[in-house]
């Protein structure tokens, strides 16, 4: 494919685009072709990120209690200091009893005949997930993760009512009944006489019961961030060095793209890292391209390139990464200068100028196209949806009217209406500059 | 209906105080805004009222093409070891524990325009602290659209 460019003399009044003569690489002349708006580079003034997934085999990071509680205790955590400070002044008032240590959870081995499993508290089993749980396959069942059975004992009747787990109890007694357990020791056979581990509490009630099944099926847990999944796949690979694991494979390669382009995901609780431009925040649509690494590599690339003093924001990753997709597929070299001079530099010239960032970008993208489709719908603005490439559309649109020459994917062409017209009809009034610039150097 | 579209970028030092272990401290913020004043509504007095204290912007900037926006949010995540909670909610104050200063808060918010390589304006001291005082009503995107030399330091076209 040719990558020559298109010269072609476009000046109106004193004005660029216009051709401009420059030296070549080898000395001889070359005619170019200005974008009406230039890309002003910054200089970059961040600081080299902190890599904290870039571990040797063995090598283990800890913390103690003692420095958890110091950091709970931060007069910065304000939520914990008020929270504590409510419980001491209710349990002074006599408003509140203190909590009760003896309520504490007990352990115990429990015959399987003395467990209740109550279908007012519990859910009806599902075989399936039985069978899930033993699945034989590779990463599949594993006997260590088998959860302990949580109950409430009711000292009426001597039973314990099982309020989760009951598929991992009905699994485990099924594993002996049909002679699958090793070292299943002092044991007559009958799967009735089976022991469990039992982790309970007193029932003082049924209410109760059934708010710890609630508790314990994840209504109070925190719930896992996506970073967790990464850093556990990352740590697998490098410190534990699990060879048998691919999607930790996979995940130790993005990981060692971050940090060669010099990034590092972060946790969102990781409020101290948040600062920095090489933070990396869009962990699940970083996540998205474990199957996609060197679609990841450009987007980092770009980011870098363009915006070196802000934080990657998820409106780039798809930007980027259809572009990316698009270009790639047209076999264009997509980080040779001629595409960066071409297509890449003047589309950033069009964020920065008229948008400020990729993300001011995205969220004015949405409100064009949802514009466009409640006119092509008659839907009202806010029931109207966004195309996953819009945004890079609504890009390729705007470089095409302002002149730009570099072919571009048929996509370019997609929301437009015969009846209603094209996306750019549909630019946001208060944008001014933007739209003063569209009647100045809009191509026709 | 108001503009989703900010224009101006304000830093307020509250005029009361809080008490913080053993100290009172004066609480630090900021904030973006399309009007300072519009009709009966009025940014800075809505801190007044809520808070039954007079309260001003120690300093005010303008950008004609929506920048302060960009800077905001760039603050934003500059801040957020920095900022105060409420309710475990992250808020556009400075928490006391923090050793941000109105001065070095200002820095920041210029320094976020610069590293976005975004022009945004300083208002003039001569109106400033703004309290939307009578003598302040000329303050306003039209008459500052108009006149920026006037209104705004350091003003380029």
């Amino acid at each position: 494919m040719s990558n020559t460019i298109e010269v072609k003399n476009m000046v109106k009044g004193k004005k660029v685009p216009s051709i401009i003569v420059t030296n070549g690489k080898k000395g001889k002349k070359r005619q170019s072709w200005v974008f009406p708006f230039q890309f002003e580079f910054v200089t970059p003034t961040g600081l080299k990120a902190i890599h904290a997934l870039k571990r040797k085999e063995g090598e283990y990071n800890s913390a103690t209690v003692a420095d958890r509680l110091k950091q709970l205790y931060d007069p910065k955590n304000s939520k914990w200091h008020s929270t504590l400070a409510k419980w001491q002044e209710d349990v002074k008032a006599g408003r509140k009893k203190k909590p009760d240590r003896n309520l504490r959870v007990r352990f115990a081995y429990v015959k399987v005949k003395d467990i209740v499993i109550d279908d007012d508290i519990q859910r009806d089993m599902d075989p399936a997930w039985v069978a899930e749980i033993f699945n034989p396959k590779e990463g599949g069942f594993e006997t260590e993760f088998m959860s302990a059975i949580y109950c409430m004992y009711d000292a009426k009747t001597g039973k314990y009512i099982s309020i989760n787990a009951q598929h991992t109890l009905v699994l485990e007694t099924a594993i002996a009944d049909n002679n699958l357990w090793d070292n299943l020791d002092d044991w007559n056979g009958d799967p009735m006489e089976l022991e469990v581990p039992v982790i309970f509490v007193n029932a003082t009630s049924r209410n109760l019961c059934r708010k710890g099944f609630r508790v314990y099926n994840g209504s109070h847990s925190k719930d896992i961030e996506p970073y967790i999944d990464h850093k556990m796949l990352v740590l697998i690979k490098r410190v534990d060095n699990d060879k048998s694991d691919k999607v930790a494979f996979k995940a130790d390669a993005i990981q060692t793209i971050n940090e060669k382009e010099g990034y590092e995901p972060i946790s969102r609780d990781n409020k101290a890292h948040k600062k920095f431009s090489w933070a990396i925040t869009c962990i699940r649509e970083m996540m998205d391209h474990y199957d996609r690494p060197e679609r990841w590599r450009f987007v980092l690339r770009t980011h870098k390139r363009y915006w070196p003093n802000i934080r990657l924001d998820t409106a780039e990753v798809d930007l980027y990464g259809f572009i990316y997709d698009y270009f790639t597929e047209l076999k264009y070299d997509v980080y040779s200068e001629e595409f960066n001079e071409q297509f890449l530099d003047p589309c950033m010239a069009i964020i920065w100028k008229f948008f400020h960032t990729p993300g001011d970008f995205k969220l004015d993208s949405a409100g064009v196209q949802k514009r466009y489709n409640s006119k092509r719908t008659g839907l009202p603005e806010e029931k109207c949806k966004t195309d996953d490439n819009g945004s890079v559309v609504y890009l390729m649109k705007l470089y095409r009217h302002f002149g730009g020459k570099h072919e571009l994917p048929l996509y370019v062409n997609n929301l437009n209406d015969p009846q209603h017209g094209d996306l750019l009809k549909f630019v946001d009034s208060e944008r001014t500059n933007l739209i003063e610039a569209m009647k100045e150097y809009g191509q026709p | 209906m108001a503009s989703r579209k900010k224009k101006f970028m304000y830093a307020i030092l509250t005029n009361h105080y809080f008490k913080v272990g053993e100290d009172f401290i004066q609480r630090l913020g900021y904030g973006v805004t399309d009007y300072l004043s519009d009709g009966d509504r009025s940014r800075v007095k809505g801190y007044s009222k809520s808070s039954g204290g007079e309260q001003e912007f120690f300093m005010l900037w303008y950008s004609p093409d929506f920048a302060v926006m960009a800077v905001e949010k760039l603050l934003k995540q500059r801040l957020s070891d920095d900022c105060f909670q409420i309710h475990g909610e992250d808020t556009e104050w400075i928490s006391p524990y923090s050793d941000i200063t109105p001065e070095v808060l200002v820095e920041m918010i210029e320094q976020c325009a610069k590293d976005l390589n975004k022009p945004i304006y300083r208002i003039k001291k001569e109106f400033l602290p703004f309290k939307d005082a009578d003598w302040q009503d000329m303050l306003n995107k039209e008459n500052i659209e108009t006149y920026p030399e006037r209104y705004l330091e350091n003003y380029k076209k």
